[in-house]
């Protein structure tokens, strides 16, 4: 007789650990699924695209029904879960009966933030974080409402663009001197702004959100330096924060993210946590390729395996506002790294490659992300590349010739 | 205009390079550019050209062409016209001369010039104006064979003529590299060999490519040629190979010149001793020498650039007199002379030391040139000779100079010296067709545009005493002028207008045709009086002619095969020439001999081959040749920098390791100047000893050292526009396709490139930065097109400038081949075909290995394959060179090669 198996929150993480639970441990659990977004699965980096017009709707579902039911998988959403009792390992859901786990997983992802401003619970003030939001958001563009989005940073990006695309006329607001600091230097945010400000995209930086204007619903956003924007809507795409309620008022151990060791595991055994809302090491990742890591890591455990999840070489790699973005590893280039530098701004393309001690340690690359896969390869395998330094800004093709016969 | 331009018809000209006197076929495109092909019809080369002749239509532009008459004005040249500029020069001549007399004033002319430029200039200044201050270029070049034929047959006659190549059974090459230097007539050569099994032996200190295929190749030691001529000489006395009948009836001074050469190199053993080769290869020369009726004796620059070049000279001229070998079919001495017009300038008189028409400072000379002319004030006595005449003009003994067609800031030796000595002057005029040439840097004060080939017409002489036509086939471009026209009106400002009222170049011809044959009856060689009665259109459609030309007289009248020297007596003169010794010590700081000579496809200075991204692409660079033991004694590394220094100055140059090269000796060619390399002036290095009778300075054997010099970047740049390149740069322009391109190195900071950059380039910048790995490369764009690209690197990889070049021809590139532009490799992941060996049809090193690899083990399958080598054929030592060091792991052809 198998033993259930509890995943709280249907989203990527998810479905990546059933899939690969599926592969490791078939049999061995029964695996229930409970969300409290009302659809299947779905590829939550796609909702810019859906925004943009680019991607249907229902196309992002990352499962069908039937891929689930063959593995016998339970899925319930819609359904909320109010608490854990990790003494009586039973879920209360709202609404049900409770539900019996002997193993839970806690994949709750995070919420967007919202500042903390006066107007900011006005009407008209949304954030961007599933498809209710951007159904929403789709319906101010057709109207044509002006939008300011507060953030600029890979959230923020993708819902400008997709609003621009998507026919609103929209502010980006930043609070810092560059758009995605935390993934991309200087000049490449600069090259960013301006590939994105050619879509039509109005960027204000170093703009600090004082105050959202208006009688009941939005009407202007007002910032620091005392300066004013009309909109009819605002977004909030400025950061955000980790689902932890649920473990916390179980007791479980809590910084930002709920804790977990090198197998996902929380301070109470049998409750084990992955993606948005999982702490490592002191990091909480907001990429969906640590939580696939995490995922492989913590069904090789489940399935009684050795496994060790020993944290993300992070890496963004994806279109942001059309224009392809790479960054991994050490772009900033620290003390006692060497940085070269391809440039070329006609042609919308910068391409920094770090290296410390004759290793590759970090890229940026905005543009011509060709190359991108083998950059991170370098990275993670941390190789000698001194044989390849003159070539390898110009591509692998180049740097490593397929070998004439 | 009119729909068919006129001047669109295919033109019989002359080449204007060296002195062969190739007949060139030109057809102008309309655009200011021309179609060239060798003129079948031309019995100098039959339809073939060389590889800087093919190129010729690439050189007739006009961006670097000096357009109008200028005048320096408190310092800066101003544009003025044509009659103020010749107001001032003949007012400021005529007021010179009457200060300090005739001899304050000079001209020096260049064999570059027609024989009527030539003709006119020599008469105003030895007719007229009263001075014999009147030398060429030519002096560098042949004044020795000059001295040589003087001294041995009493005129300056060259007795062979270009049969005697076809038709000779032994070919012997002094100091000549006619591979490179006069490669028509070497294909020419090589038919013979060919086809008549004729057999080459090559002398020379280096080992060039006309040394790379020969029967025998003596690497005698620098200037020992008359020690090599003597143990010839005396090998052939005591062998019975003697013409007795001959030299008993045609010649003196047999005796004592014998007794000379005996002193001088009375053994075999002795010559080997004295020329350092092995006894073996001298008894196998002297033997071939003797026991082959049908023998030219080639010599060139190796035996005339010598402070002793006139006895090398008569030297050999006295193995061919002893043994009657002169001026028969097949058998003669041969002074290849390397100017198109040099012995056009040479039958004018346009030297220090003669006064017109073959004739000198003899009384009766004098006295009839002075009626022929009806001179006023004739020179009654030899002349300044180049390097003695820029000497007096540091003295400040000359004050007023007229440089017309010539580099002489360049091409003299100490050329730094000569540059400082020219600012002395007083007056300094230049007739030229490029603006800024060195001499032109020297800071002339008047500066006139003269006609430049393709726009002047007249006649020149070549090697063979064949007097052919230059014709124009372009239009005279901004105000430039004919050389006789400007002389001309300069004669009548001074008062001889009557003398000087030339209507044509064939009013001109006529006048030095009859003077040619006044009061002659025989007695001068050079006479051409059959040709003083042409009509213009005589003139115009005149066909390619060898004097003598008598009235009356037969064609293609040969020499002194019976005698009839033009000596007093008639005998032509054994010399005893002096024992050999090279000027100048070499020692412990200057432990080197340093050669000089020309490359396979420049010219000169460049002024005009530059202008042809084809002839740049051989060799790019200036550069010194070293053996490989002097290289690794001196820390020498192949394709490194080194510093060559010498008495006079200093020069920093790629080094080429080479077995070609002697033990301590260095070469370096004579082409770059300040003009188109930072380090390259070769001029500055040599010593500028001369040789007593011709007055020809010693540029082959100048003391020197040399010591590596390091850089720590090279680099390049292309750009459509000239650059204005950092201080502080070893650089060298090149002219490419589309633009110019510059080689430099460098060891300044990385840094500095940037900001440069950005002086020069405008918005649309692409940019490569790897300053750790030393890297900084760079290209900016108009549109689609390169509009300048820059590539730093480390000295060992500054990466591949024949792949960016290929992009830079392009006047648009491709997104892809702008993305892969600054990673300096093809885009397509081809291979560049590395530097080009064949000019004529621009192909590569790198294909031509591919061929080899690929089976062609012959430079014939090249051809076939890549068209390589099959115009010029000058690429064809190299073919073979590549052939036998390309590695072919193809068995077979190594047994084959084994067995045969």
């Amino acid at each position: 007789m198998s033993e259930p198996l509890v995943i709280v929150g249907n989203g990527m993480a998810a479905a990546r650990l059933v899939d690969e639970l599926a592969k490791t441990a078939l049999g061995r659990y029964a695996v229930a699924v409970i969300g409290d977004e009302p659809r299947l699965a779905y590829n939550r980096v796609l909702l810019s695209s859906v925004l943009a017009g680019e991607t249907g709707s229902h196309e992002i579902e990352l499962r069908p029904a039937d891929w689930w039911r063959e593995r016998g998988v339970t899925v319930r959403y819609g359904y909320r879960v109010t608490e854990i009792d990790a003494g009586r390992r039973e879920l209360k859901i709202a609404g049900e009966e409770s539900m019996e786990y002997s193993k839970l997983v806690l994949a709750t992802g995070s919420t967007p933030l919202r500042l903390n401003v006066p107007g900011a619970d006005l009407a008209g003030v949304h954030t961007f974080r599933d498809t209710r939001d951007v159904d929403l958001l789709l319906t101010l563009a057709a109207a044509k409402k002006r939008v300011v989005v507060v953030g600029g940073g890979l959230l923020g990006l993708e819902a400008a663009y997709g609003l621009a695309k998507a026919g609103a006329p929209v502010t980006l607001l930043h609070l810092m001197d560059r758009l995605m600091e935390r993934q991309l230097d200087a000049p490449a945010a600069d090259l960013l702004k301006t590939l994105v400000e050619r879509k039509g995209i109005r960027i204000l930086l170093n703009a600090s959100t004082a105050r959202i204007h208006g009688d009941g619903h939005v009407e202007a956003v007002e910032l620091a330096d005392g300066s004013r924007i009309e909109a009819d809507a605002v977004i909030f795409a400025a950061g955000i924060r980790p689902n932890v309620a649920l473990a916390k008022e179980a007791g479980i151990a809590v910084n930002r993210g709920v804790v977990v060791n090198d197998v996902m595991q929380t301070s109470s055994s049998d409750i084990f946590a992955l993606g948005e809302c999982a702490e490592h090491r002191g990091t909480c990742y907001g990429l969906v390729e640590p939580a696939y890591e995490q995922a492989r890591v913590l069904a090789r455990h489940l399935a009684g395996r050795p496994a060790a999840y020993q944290g993300s070489v992070v890496s963004t790699n994806l279109k942001v506002s059309g224009v392809s973005v790479f960054s991994a590893g050490d772009f900033m280039g620290g003390q006692g790294s060497e940085s070269l530098v391809l440039s070329d701004r006609r042609r919308g393309t910068y391409k920094k490659l770090v290296i410390a001690d004759g290793r590759l340690t970090g890229a940026v690359l905005i543009g011509d992300t060709v190359d991108a896969l083998w950059y991170l390869e370098l990275i993670r395998n941390r190789d000698k590349v001194a044989a390849i330094r003159t070539d390898m800004m110009f591509g692998r093709a180049l740097a490593l010739p397929p070998k004439a016969a | 205009m009119t729909a068919i331009d006129p001047n669109l018809r295919t033109t019989k000209t002359t080449c204007p390079y060296c002195g062969v006197g190739c007949g060139v076929l030109a057809t102008p495109d309309g655009k200011g550019g021309a179609a060239i092909a060798g003129d079948p019809d031309h019995p100098a080369n039959f339809g073939r050209l060389c590889s800087k002749g093919s190129a010729l239509g690439e050189t007739v532009g006009l961006e670097s062409r000096l357009l109008y008459p200028m005048i320096r004005c408190k310092g800066v040249l101003e544009r003025v016209a044509w009659s103020d500029a010749l107001d001032h020069v003949a007012h400021r001549m005529q007021h010179i001369v009457a200060r300090d007399g005739a001899d304050a004033v000079a001209f020096y002319l260049s064999g570059q010039l027609l024989t009527e430029d030539y003709y006119v200039a020599n008469k105003l200044m030895k007719g007229f104006v009263g001075t014999a201050n009147v030398d060429t270029n030519s002096r560098l070049c042949m004044s020795s064979s000059v001295a040589g034929h003087r001294r041995a047959f009493g005129a300056d006659t060259v007795p062979g003529c270009y049969e005697d190549l076809d038709r000779a059974d032994l070919l012997v090459f002094v100091g000549s590299n006619a591979a490179w230097c006069h490669p028509v007539l070497f294909q020419r050569m090589l038919k013979n060999r060919g086809e008549r099994g004729a057999r080459m032996i090559v002398i020379d200190p280096r080992r060039t490519d006309t040394a790379s295929d020969v029967d025998l190749f003596l690497g005698l030691k620098p200037g020992t040629d008359t020690a090599l001529f003597s143990g010839l000489f005396v090998h052939l006395a005591d062998n019975g190979a003697l013409d007795q009948d001959y030299i008993a009836e045609n010649t003196s001074g047999f005796d004592d010149a014998l007794a000379r050469a005996r002193n001088i190199a009375g053994s075999v053993t002795a010559t080997a001793l004295a020329t350092g080769l092995s006894e073996q290869d001298v008894a196998t020369f002297f033997k071939m020498f003797r026991d082959t009726a049908k023998v030219v004796t080639l010599y060139s620059q190796g035996v005339n650039q010598s402070a002793q070049g006139t006895d090398k000279v008569n030297a050999i001229l006295n193995c061919h007199l002893a043994t009657g070998r002169i001026g028969k079919p097949g058998a003669s001495p041969f002074s290849l002379t390397g100017q198109p017009n040099a012995m056009g300038g040479r039958e004018v008189g346009g030297l220090a030391n003669m006064l017109a028409a073959h004739m000198g400072f003899t009384p009766p000379d004098i006295d009839r040139v002075r009626r022929f002319w009806k001179a006023p004030r004739i020179a009654t006595h030899e002349g300044l000779k180049a390097v003695q005449l820029f000497e007096a003009i540091n003295r400040g003994e000359v004050k007023a100079l007229w440089v017309m067609g010539t580099n002489p800031a360049v091409s003299l030796p100490d050329a730094d010296f000569v540059r400082a000595a020219l600012k002395k002057l007083e007056l300094f005029v230049v007739s030229e067709n490029v603006l800024s040439n060195d001499t032109v840097e020297a800071g002339p004060h008047v500066l006139l545009p003269a006609l430049a080939w393709g726009e002047k017409s007249g006649t020149v002489t070549n090697s063979e005493r064949r007097i052919s036509r230059q014709r124009a086939f372009l239009p005279a471009p901004g105000e430039a002028r004919p050389d006789w026209w400007i002389l001309s009106e300069t004669a009548k400002r001074l008062g001889f207008g009557d003398s000087f009222s030339y209507k044509s170049a064939a009013d001109i011809f006529r006048e030095h045709a009859a003077l040619s044959a006044f009061e002659n009856d025989g007695r001068r060689d050079f006479d051409i009086g059959a040709l003083t009665s042409l009509s213009d259109d005589a003139f115009d459609a005149l066909k390619p002619v060898q004097w003598p030309v008598r009235e009356g007289g037969t064609p293609g009248e040969r020499f002194f095969a019976q005698g009839g020297f033009f000596t007093n007596d008639g005998k032509g003169r054994f010399i005893a020439p002096e024992v050999p010794v090279l000027r100048g010590e070499t020692g412990p700081s200057r432990p080197l001999r340093l050669n000089t000579g020309r490359i396979r496809d420049q010219w000169h200075t460049m002024t005009r081959t530059g202008l042809s991204q084809r002839l740049g692409a051989h060799l790019p660079e200036p550069f010194v040749e070293i053996h490989p033991d002097d290289a690794s004694k001196y820390g020498i590394a192949h394709d490194g920098y080194a510093r060559i220094t010498t008495d006079y100055g200093q020069c920093i140059l790629k080094a080429l390791v080479s077995e070609g090269q002697q033990r301590g000796t260095l070469f370096v060619p004579i082409h770059w100047s300040a003009m188109n390399a930072s380090h390259g002036r070769v001029g500055a290095l040599v010593q500028s000893f001369t040789d007593p009778f011709s007055g020809q300075p010693e540029a082959k054997a100048t003391p020197a050292a040399i010591a590596p010099y390091e850089f720590v970047f090279r680099g390049f740049a292309l750009s459509r526009k000239q650059l204005e390149l950092p201080q502080n740069l070893l650089w060298t322009r090149v002219t490419v396709t589309g633009g110019f391109g510059y080689l430099f190195a460098d060891n300044a900071d990385l840094a500095r490139w940037p900001a440069w950059l950005e002086g020069v380039a405008g918005e649309d910048v692409a940019e490569y930065r790897d300053f750790g790995g030393g890297v900084y490369r760079a290209a900016s764009f108009a549109g689609d097109r390169i509009e300048t690209c820059l590539f730093v690197g480390p000295a060992h990889d500054a990466g591949d400038w024949e792949v960016v070049k290929s992009l830079f021809v392009a006047d648009q590139v491709t997104d892809d081949q702008r993305r892969m532009l600054l990673s300096g490799k093809s885009s397509e992941g081809a291979a560049s075909t590395g530097p080009i060996v064949c000019a004529c049809f621009g192909v590569g090193r790198g294909s031509i290995c591919d061929a080899i690899a690929g089976g062609a083990r012959t430079a014939a399958e090249i051809g076939a394959k890549l068209k390589a080598g099959t115009n010029c054929g000058s690429c064809i030592p190299e073919l073979k060179r590549l052939i036998a060091t390309t590695e072919v792991p193809a068995q077979p052809a190594k047994v084959a090669s084994a067995a045969g």
